[in-house]
């Protein structure tokens, strides 16, 4: 099965990966998926309810097996591309653990993001004070419906705070990972409705929603769920006396320092380019080694026969992988046709 | 105390912005390139030493600089103790130290 | 009497006595103004061994230049050629016009044109020997001067990147130094050619000469030449790095006998800033030099700028005061000291206004084992301060861990900036505080904090440093030793070793963990960037010279690195090296049975989304 030669061989089965796939065998190419893991799906597995809207996100991975299966993609799981590297008619891609490589015409590596580990800002005690953790175990939390177990039934207060590994230069991630802040909009509503006498905070530097229907969120939250926006960063996280997370968070509109001790914090971790590399590739990387593969115009045809999906390039939400994705299966359309099939 | 109410000899409460701006900030942009920088999110307050007991707020004294309020931004200067925790957290780089220090000196070169 | 005179001497002469005149004057000023107390000491000490000892350091630094052979052989050599053989050169010289006189009288010029006095040279005792001898200190002296054009060349050669920047006065007084004796070698050899006096290398030179030139002719004014190049050095000599070759004598004896640097500009500070020859040592020592490409604050350009009064605030508090220039001078100017005393001329009225509520609690009458004082910058590394606590509890140590709520600065960086009465109102405050508390010994984690609390508080106290305590609970075996197959390098922080000479404690600690890759304590310690004593670097700039300090040791990606002081380790996790942990850290970990070979702290496995 992996002695032949496919179109296009997709490295990474998530949401851009498997979107790009469907879109290439909808126009008639012979596509390869190959997902290191056993599932597909990638990020979205571990979300639990998605912004704006508050889908499921197992749904909108069903959607996409649903159509992957009805296209005749070639899916192989638990499949881990270590290397990959050009012969004379395309690229081969060497598997872990398996001797004979994939063979195809192209490439697309829709291997997406790493999340930037919280422990590296110590100061907010990930790992150290006990009740810190991050917006992806949230998620999980929401999935598994575990949050009694970790805050009891009646916890009194909870906090998110914003920009943990974006917008820093002292962890050297000087951008904005773009999708945080309506992730904790949305998560600071859901734990909310799951403890409604609870006080539920947003600790932001700037608020930054970038979409038509973020705003209204925002509001939402405001109005109907009462969540209190403080605009300040946190320091000097500790437990207190009765185990809660005790810290201080600098008011910056009302100039004040505020102490405060909550059941949980939830620190909002940004989006970092993805840290596993093909050793034979060289990949045209910028300084935040996300890739950067020049203008992009649908003239343009990707370098070499490699192309390039969602989060590979940057932060991105769902809905723009989805549009990526589909966009880029535009790109390898024409160059399958352009280079002689 | 009771509320008073009514005419005092009292200002009004909005800050006139005189163009071009206020010169000792110019003067500490010169010298300290990187104040441009601040985004006012309060980390260096969060973190201040001397902010824990009296209002000592250096991105409060950038705007205050900016508009020309310098009483009120020689204040915090005069309480700064030269710690330097607020530079080892600033997501921007500013080097609020250096600052404070020159600061500190014009303070002391002018006799305030 | 034959004394000998030609007007020709009189730029040497008169040159010879600007320079003493201006030197005495200014060497009688500066001891007048060490004080009394010190001078006493010193005239008593003149009669002891020390004096041998004095006499036995000049000659091994001001002329063998033992230091800088150290530094780099060829460098050593350069220096050692022209001072040692300039000093053989006058000393030969005097002797040869000695047993050459006919007369009791010798003029002060003789030495130097004794070949145009009394050309005869062979006839005088012992003149072939002294012949020979001056030819070869000539040759001596010349292969250094010959260097020190190279070394304007290829500086890498002689160990050191650049050369230092000079100024005009020091330029003037560089090329007629080497003028001095290319035209000496020049004036000898006509005059060789005309009276077949010369050495090996005169007369080769002088007969090579006489073919091509009109010798007899040339000489007399090449004796003028010859006079007037040295009558531009020494005049220039007491306003250019060269003063150091009669100062430098005098600060090693007296520093020898017993004199000690002061608060003041002035004395002993006025010798040290004389002594400073601008050899470049101290640029090459430096890591902002290096690593930040910050080339204009180092110590020479510094003590140039006390010395002739020109502006240098950016370059004074520019410096992270770390102490490696100190380290390789090789005159042993205490740099780091002067720029202290600077500093706090300029800056020690400026202003400190802070009110803060009273700290002090009401203390029970006990007395825990140690009073704790974590200070601010371990308040930003939470597991620094738990992980010392847990090896006290571990210990069965009781502590008072005073600055867990609320707490002042030590005070360390308004004194590091010259802020000396703002720190002083500080130290007052806090020092109430401490005295409330009864136990006798303060620990801290913060080698700032400590190296204040031993200077500037004077405290009743037994003032530690968390690895000198965990050392002791170590030797006393209240800490056990676990010795896991883990490589651990070690940062030694410029305020513990360089200020504190603590560096064997935190090595022994970390012997009880695992394999400690530098263990020698001699090694020279590379600042980590952060330090609080310089006021105008950028965080970029701090990076960069972080990121090669740990080039320097040699930590790769793997290596656990210890650090014990908290600023160090927050710069260097800030520089991107994820496995920097304190002392405390590292011995909790491994006690806890969390910390294996294989130990990565940063990689939770869970955290797959599958």
């Amino acid at each position: 099965m992996t002695d032949q030669w496919y179109d296009v061989v997709v490295i990474g089965g998530g949401v851009g990966g498997m979107q790009v796939a469907i879109a290439l065998a909808d126009r008639g190419h012979r596509v390869a998926l190959v997902e290191a893991h056993a599932d597909l799906g990638g990020k979205l597995l571990g979300y639990a309810k998605l912004f704006p809207s508050f889908e499921n996100a197992e749904q909108v991975v069903d959607e996409l097996k649903n159509q992957l299966d009805s296209s005749g993609v070639a899916v192989f799981t638990n499949t881990k591309a270590r290397d990959i590297t050009e012969n004379t008619k395309g690229y081969d891609v060497m598997i872990e653990n398996a001797d004979t490589p994939f063979h195809g015409r192209t490439i697309v590596l829709a291997y997406g993001f790493d999340i930037f580990d919280p422990t590296l800002k110590e100061e907010y005690g990930y790992n150290i004070i006990r009740g810190v953790y991050s917006s992806v175990d949230f998620e999980k939390m929401m999935k598994e419906k575990s949050f009694s177990k970790y805050f009891g039934e009646k916890p009194q207060g909870f906090g998110f705070v914003h920009c943990v590994g974006s917008r820093d230069e002292k962890v050297k991630n000087n951008y904005c990972s773009k999708v945080c802040c309506i992730t904790a909009i949305k998560q600071a509503m859901e734990i909310k409705e799951h403890y409604p006498s609870a006080d539920v905070f947003c600790f932001y530097m700037d608020l930054r929603l970038h979409e038509l229907f973020f705003e209204k969120l925002y509001k939402q939250a405001q109005k109907e769920y009462g969540i209190h926006f403080i605009r300040g960063k946190v320091s000097e996280v500790a437990n207190s006396q009765q185990g809660k997370v005790a810290f201080k968070v600098e008011d910056t509109l009302l100039s004040r320092p505020l102490r405060i001790e909550l059941d949980g914090l939830f620190l909002m971790v940004g989006i970092e380019a993805y840290k596993g590399k093909f050793p034979s590739l060289k990949l045209p990387l910028n300084e935040f080694d996300f890739v950067d593969p020049g203008i992009e115009t649908l003239a343009t045809q990707g370098e070499r026969g490699i192309f390039f999906v969602g989060t590979t390039k940057g932060p991105r939400s769902i809905k723009e992988t989805l549009q990526d994705a589909t966009y880029v299966s535009m790109q390898v359309h024409n160059y399958l046709l352009n280079h002689g099939k | 105390m009771a509320n008073k109410f009514g005419f005092g000899a009292l200002q009004p409460r909005s800050i006139t912005v005189h163009l071009p701006l206020d010169s000792l900030y110019q003067k500490m942009v010169n010298a300290e390139p990187s104040l441009r920088l601040c985004i006012n999110c309060g980390m260096c307050s969060s973190v201040c030493t001397a902010n824990r007991f009296e209002e000592t707020q250096f991105h409060k004294m950038v705007i205050l600089l900016r508009y020309g309020l310098q009483e009120e931004a020689f204040t915090y200067a005069r309480r700064c103790v030269l710690c330097g925790n607020c530079i080892l957290t600033c997501p921007r780089n500013v080097n609020i130290r250096h600052v404070m220090f020159l600061l500190k000196k014009e303070i002391h070169e002018h006799s305030l | 009497m034959n004394i000998h005179f030609d007007p020709f001497v009189l730029p040497f002469f008169f040159g010879v006595l600007i320079w003493l005149f201006i030197f005495l004057w200014k060497i009688v000023n500066w001891i007048d103004e060490i004080p009394l107390s010190q001078r006493k000491i010193i005239w008593y000490n003149i009669f002891s061994s020390k004096f041998i000892e004095a006499i036995k350091i000049i000659f091994l630094e001001s002329l063998i230049h033992r230091k800088i052979f150290k530094k780099n052989p060829l460098l050593g050599y350069m220096h050692m050629s022209i001072a040692f053989g300039w000093f053989l050169l006058i000393v030969f010289g005097s002797m040869e016009s000695k047993f050459g006189q006919h007369d009791v009288f010798n003029m002060p010029w003789d030495p130097i044109f004794f070949n145009y006095f009394e050309p005869e040279r062979s006839h005088h005792t012992l003149g072939p020997f002294f012949i020979f001898i001056m030819d070869f200190l000539l040759l001596f002296i010349l292969s250094g001067v010959f260097l020190a054009w190279l070394k304007r060349v290829f500086t890498k050669w002689f160990g050191i990147k650049k050369n230092t920047k000079l100024f005009v006065l020091d330029k003037i007084a560089l090329y007629s130094l080497w003028l001095i004796f290319p035209s000496r070698l020049w004036v000898e050899s006509l005059n060789a050619a005309n009276h077949n006096n010369g050495g090996f290398l005169t007369q080769s030179i002088g007969n090579l000469l006489a073919q091509v030139v009109d010798t007899r002719m040339l000489e007399y004014p090449s004796w003028w030449v010859y006079s007037s190049v040295l009558f531009v050095f020494f005049v220039t000599l007491p306003f250019s790095r060269y003063m150091h070759i009669v100062t430098e004598p005098f600060l090693i004896l007296f520093r020898t006998l017993g004199a000690v640097p002061e608060n003041e500009i002035r004395g002993y500070a006025k010798l040290e800033i004389n002594s400073c020859s601008r050899c470049g040592i101290c640029i090459d020592s430096c890591q902002l030099f290096h690593d930040a490409q910050i080339t204009n604050i180092q110590g020479a350009y510094f003590i140039q700028s006390v010395r002739y009064n020109f502006p240098f605030s950016s370059q004074l508090m520019n410096c992270l005061q770390c102490g490696r220039c100190n380290i390789d001078c090789p005159v042993g100017i205490d740099i780091v000291h002067l720029k202290d005393v600077v500093r706090t001329k300029q800056h020690e009225k400026l202003p400190l206004q802070l009110s803060y509520p009273s700290m002090i609690k009401s203390n029970s009458d006990h007395a825990p084992h140690v009073i704790f004082f974590a200070g601010c910058m371990t308040r930003l590394s939470p597991s620094l301060v738990n992980s010392f606590l847990w090896l006290l509890n571990y210990a069965g140590i009781t502590y008072d861990y005073i600055d867990r709520d609320h707490a002042m600065c030590c005070g360390r960086p308004l004194i590091q900036a010259g802020l000396t009465e703002a720190a002083q109102k500080l130290i007052a405050e806090n020092k109430k505080i401490f005295m409330k508390h009864l136990s006798m010994v303060l620990v801290t984690t913060c080698p700032i904090c400590l190296q204040t609390f031993k200077n500037d508080y004077h405290l009743p106290k037994h003032v530690l440093h968390h690895s000198e305590l965990l050392y002791m609970l170590v030797k006393a075996n209240r800490l056990p030793s676990v010795k896991l197959p883990i490589e651990i390098v070690y940062h030694d922080s410029c305020e513990l070793a360089f200020r504190q000479h603590i560096k064997k404690e935190p090595r022994i600690v970390l012997k009880q963990i695992g394999h400690v890759v530098n263990e020698d304590e001699n090694q020279p310690h590379w600042c980590c960037g952060g330090s609080t004593s310089n006021v105008n670097i950028t965080y970029e700039q701090r990076m960069k010279v972080a990121s090669a300090a740990l080039r320097r040791l040699n930590v790769k990606e793997e290596t656990y690195f210890s650090t014990s002081c908290p600023l160090c380790k927050k710069t260097f996790k800030n520089a991107g090296h994820q496995k920097t942990y304190d002392i405390a850290e590292l011995y909790a970990l491994a006690l806890q049975q969390k910390l294996t070979p294989s130990f990565k702290s940063t990689k939770k496995e869970e955290k797959t989304w599958v």
